[in-house]
């Protein structure tokens, strides 16, 4: 994972946590507060219908005592035979639309005067909701009462019932009038001034409660959203912004590491911790180009001692045995262009190139009587001179440098024959490595054109024709072929360093 | 609704409660004349009485007047909507010969004392002789009643022995008034009495004798009535006794209930007016009461001063 | 004196005719007959007591015939004349009689409230109440 992409991720932690946990408090307290409102909006509604209840009472029971000071109730003296009383009361239930009824009652409990005419002259049965007194002017004693009989279902004019909420009375815990109910609801309650007893309830459908608060939640939760989103890409803007050189630092570390130019330039930008980190990286660079370019030197330096050392070590062992130091250099240059042509790297035919002069470096092991005996030699001495092979193998081996242990091989290999009859180990066809092949056509060509203590040089024709014999005895055919393909540059070669 | 035993009627109040009937007056007028050119909404008042328990009862009257007064001739108007005590008194019911009353009421002297409001008058114009000689109200107790059981005689006993509870309203501020008056009631039509009354005024300190007589033969369509009243005044500042000699003579014709003809002669004498002490004047009035309280009535005042001549015009209600 | 004729000549014109009316009261009432006077006197609320009995005197619907009868009889007034004496009164804070609408209601009334009497067609007394004047 990215630091880019650690970095945003732990910000967002950091920062969407607590906000959630901050909006979902908030959303709870809102979610609160909102039902809080609702109930508290209900009570005022509720408050307000009681109120006009209670008024309605009060102007009830003021009308009644109004009407209990008439003059016109002297006629309870007479019975109210003249129904002048019950008339009255009777106007006053229709215009009261009362649902219940008034009743002046005497002392034995009589009925005498009724807004129910059928009443009249019957006793009265039951409590009384409200009653005044009523006193005669004549003889100022109470002569009766006037009494209510009282529906509560006359509270019900004032409940404005609808689909979503429903009033209705609670009467010493019965519930009266009541129209419907919901499923699920809110209620409040509040009891009459009048009789605690009798409380009047609101009741409201929690569905449309809960419609709204659903509404109200979706625009909080898209709120939400769109806070999260807001905080999330100002965070991501942010940390681009903030972690950009480091990005660029490290994506410029990958290039150079990527691309091994040590020179590539970095840019610094600012002065905080990166950019002294950038820049000291710079000066690490900087410090590398120089330190790689004095390696370089030293490479080389390294390099041409190298080839130098070996070169003269070829020289040396050539020295002895009376050979112009420029045949070390023909045959070297002889193999380099044979391994080009076989189709080896440049690398490795230059290598060979340095690795060839040490092919006869075992020489230094022959004595000189064997060495530089001008005639043929006998088979002891044969013997004793193709040591040379194994003796400068057994030379150069102990080495790990890829140099000297390909001029090991060369030593080693290049009286290898082709056809399995060369020495020391008697290795055929492509058991013999390129290199002791390559050297061994190399080096007989180069021999077999210069003068030797034991022969005179021959004619290239001569040459020419022992290596067509040759070919696939003792010479890979592919390289002999190579050759011929080639000639003209091998002849250049031997001409350009010629013995003088 | 009707909430009342009875039917209102205009002029017999409203009855609203056992213990209270409301009723209210005022009146309009205007007078013409070669000294007066004015128009008055006069009197407004409120009223209030009931019957208490054992017993007593109550009465109370406010009233603002002048209400609105425009004077024609100095081209000015003033207004008045201060409403003032005009009586307020309790009764106390003991029996036919003993009942008393306590707070501001009429002084029970003459006929046109008891009944001061225009609509109830004869005429729109008071006879001098009913508000010059005597306070028109008393502040303090009286006890009437009959004489006894089976008389016909009618009496009154009052006493003033302090300020009048509400002073704007008094034609004669005093302080001390007592005096006594009796009424007998011959047979339905005849009827007489008189008063004796001493008082004595604030301000211009006057001590004040009264002695006042009445005769009233009430015989449909006829009326007669004349009162005739006397005073004697002892003026302590200007230390000189004075007198005012004072009374009419008035006859009523009713051609139907409800139109009716006046006719009236005053005499007033007042010797504190010096030279301009005899008043003579004969009025003629005409009053039209399509109900008895209602009453448009209109009058010519001849006085013997010609420049006092005047017309009146009056429109008066009693609820 | 005047009256007392007049009262002769109803009278004797009821005895002719036959009295039509009758004042009634209480069975208890402690008067047992009141004369013209005091009829009058209570009727227009002059007096309130008859012999130091308190009185409370019941009119008779101002429509009723017998209403109509008492007041000629008795009042000596014309309508008209009632109403400007019943004017006056208001102004000085008294009121006229209560007004009871039947005569069966009369009765009662009477019966219940001491010292309260009212007139009503003799055809209509009941056992409950006695006669204090025939006119």
């Amino acid at each position: 994972m990215s630091f880019r992409i650690k970095i945003i991720a732990l910000i967002l932690l950091v920062s969407i946590v607590p906000y959630a946990f901050l909006m979902s408090y908030f959303g709870n307290t809102l979610r609160q507060r909102y039902y809080d409102n609702t109930l508290h909006e209900m009570q005022t509604q509720l408050s307000l219908n009681v109120e006009q209840i209670q008024q309605y009472l009060e102007n009830i029971k003021r009308d009644m005592q109004f009407i209990g000071a008439l003059d016109v109730m002297n006629d309870i003296y007479s019975l109210d035979v003249d129904r002048r009383i019950s008339n009255l009361l009777e106007q006053k239930k229709v215009e009261l639309e009362l649902l219940g009824d008034f009743y002046v009652v005497d002392k034995n409990d009589s009925i005498i005067a009724s807004s129910n005419s059928e009443k009249i002259f019957q006793k009265i049965d039951k409590e009384p909701f409200y009653s005044v007194d009523i006193i005669s002017n004549i003889n100022n004693e109470k002569i009766a009462l006037l009494e209510l009989e009282f529906s509560l279902k006359n509270f019900t004019k004032f409940f404005d019932n609808n689909d979503g909420q429903i009033y209705y009375i609670v009467d010493d815990g019965k519930p009266l009038f009541k129209s419907s109910s919901f499923e699920h609801f809110i209620v409040v309650r509040k009891a009459l001034a009048f009789d605690d007893k009798i409380e009047i309830v609101l009741e409201k459908n929690q569905e449309d409660f809960l419609n709204e608060l659903a509404h109200y939640e979706k625009l909080f939760i898209l709120a939400l959203l769109l806070g999260a989103i807001i905080i999330g890409w100002s965070a991501f803007i942010l940390i681009n912004k903030l972690i950009r050189p480091i990005l660029e630092l490290s994506h410029n570390v990958e290039e150079i590491t990527k691309t091994k130019d040590y020179s590539k330039n970095i840019e610094v930008q600012g002065k905080d911790e990166i950019a002294k980190l950038a820049q000291a990286f710079k000066q690490m660079l900087s410090g590398i180009v120089k330190a790689l370019k004095e390696n370089e030197l030293l490479n080389k330096e390294i390099e041409e001692t190298q080839k130098e050392v070996v070169f003269t070590m070829g020289a040396i062992g050539e020295s002895r045995s009376k050979e112009t130091g420029n045949h070390v250099k023909r045959v070297a240059e002889y193999s380099k262009l044979l391994a080009l042509f076989y189709g080896l790297s440049e690398d490795e035919a230059e290598m060979l190139k340095q690795a060839s002069p040490m092919h006869d470096i075992g020489k230094i092991a022959i004595p000189d009587a064997v060495l530089n005996k001008p005639g043929r030699f006998n088979d002891d001495e044969r013997k004793i001179m193709d040591t040379h092979a194994q003796i400068g193998y057994e030379m150069l081996k102990a080495s790990n440098r890829p140099l000297l242990l390909a001029a090991a091989t060369v030593a080693y290999e290049h009286h290898e024959k082709w056809d399995g009859t060369g020495y020391p180990r008697k290795l055929a066809g492509e058991e013999i490595h390129i290199y002791g092949r390559i050297t061994a056509l190399a080096d007989v060509f180069d021999a077999l054109g210069s003068d030797r203590v034991y022969k005179k040089a021959w004619d290239d024709e001569r040459i020419f024709n022992l290596f067509k014999e040759q070919r696939a005895q003792h010479f890979d055919p592919k390289l002999v072929d190579l050759f011929f393909e080639n000639l003209d540059q091998f002849l250049k070669i031997r001409d350009t360093f010629k013995d003088t | 609704m009707s909430l009342n035993a009875q039917k209102y009627e205009l002029g017999q109040g409203y009855v609203v409660h056992e213990y209270i009937n409301i009723g209210g007056y005022f009146s309009i007028d205007y007078a013409n004349g070669e000294n007066v050119d004015k128009a008055r909404l006069d009197d407004v008042a409120f009223l209030m009485y009931g019957k208490l328990p054992k017993a007593f009862s109550y009465f109370v009257e406010f009233e603002a007047a002048p209400f609105y007064e425009k004077d024609f001739l100095s081209d000015t108007s003033q207004k008045n909507t201060t409403f003032h005590y005009e009586r307020a008194y309790m009764n106390y019911d003991y029996s036919n010969s003993v009942n008393f009353r306590a707070g501001k009421f009429i002084t029970p002297i003459g006929y046109w004392n008891l009944v001061p409001i225009n609509v109830l008058r004869d005429t729109s114009s008071n006879p001098l002789f009913s508000y010059r000689m005597f306070p028109k109200f008393v502040t303090g107790v009286e006890s009437y009643g009959y004489t006894s059981e089976e008389s016909d005689l009618k009496y009154n006993l009052f006493i003033q022995a302090t300020d009048d509870i509400d002073e704007d309203y008094i034609n004669i501020k005093n302080n001390l008034f007592v005096g006594s008056s009796i009424e007998y009631f011959a047979d339905d039509a005849f009827s007489f009495g008189g008063s004796l009354a001493y008082f004595e005024t604030k301000e211009i300190r006057k001590n004040v004798g009264l002695l006042q007589v009445n005769a009233k033969y009430d015989w449909y369509p006829f009326l007669i009535q004349t009162e005739w009243g006397y005073t004697n005044i002892d003026n302590t500042q200007t230390d000189r006794t004075e007198y005012q000699l004072g009374g009419y003579l008035q006859g009523m014709y009713n051609f139907t209930e409800q139109h009716v003809l006046v006719g009236r002669y005053e005499y007033f004498k007042d010797t504190q007016l010096g030279e301009l002490a005899d008043e003579h004047i004969a009025l003629l009035g005409y009053s039209y009461r399509p109900v008895y309280a209602f009453s448009i009535k209109g009058e010519y005042q001849f006085h013997d001063d010609k420049n006092a001549n005047k017309a009146l015009l009056s429109l008066s209600v009693l609820f | 004196m005047k009256n007392k004729i007049i009262l002769t000549i109803i009278f004797s014109s009821i005895t002719l005719f036959g009295a039509e009316f009758a004042i009634v009261a209480d069975k208890n009432f402690q008067l047992d007959s009141l004369n013209a006077k005091q009829t009058k006197d209570i009727f227009l609320m002059k007096r309130q007591f008859v012999k130091g009995v308190k009185v409370v005197p019941v009119n008779a619907s101002a429509t009723s015939k017998q209403r109509d009868v008492f007041e000629k009889m008795f009042l000596k007034m014309p309508r008209h004349r009632l109403t400007k004496y019943w004017t006056k009164m208001h102004f000085q804070g008294v009121r006229p009689p209560i007004v009871q609408a039947s005569s069966k209601s009369i009765q009662l009334f009477v019966k219940n409230v001491e010292g309260a009497l009212g007139y009503v067609p003799k055809s209509e007394i009941d056992a409950t109440v006695k006669v204090l004047y025939e006119f």
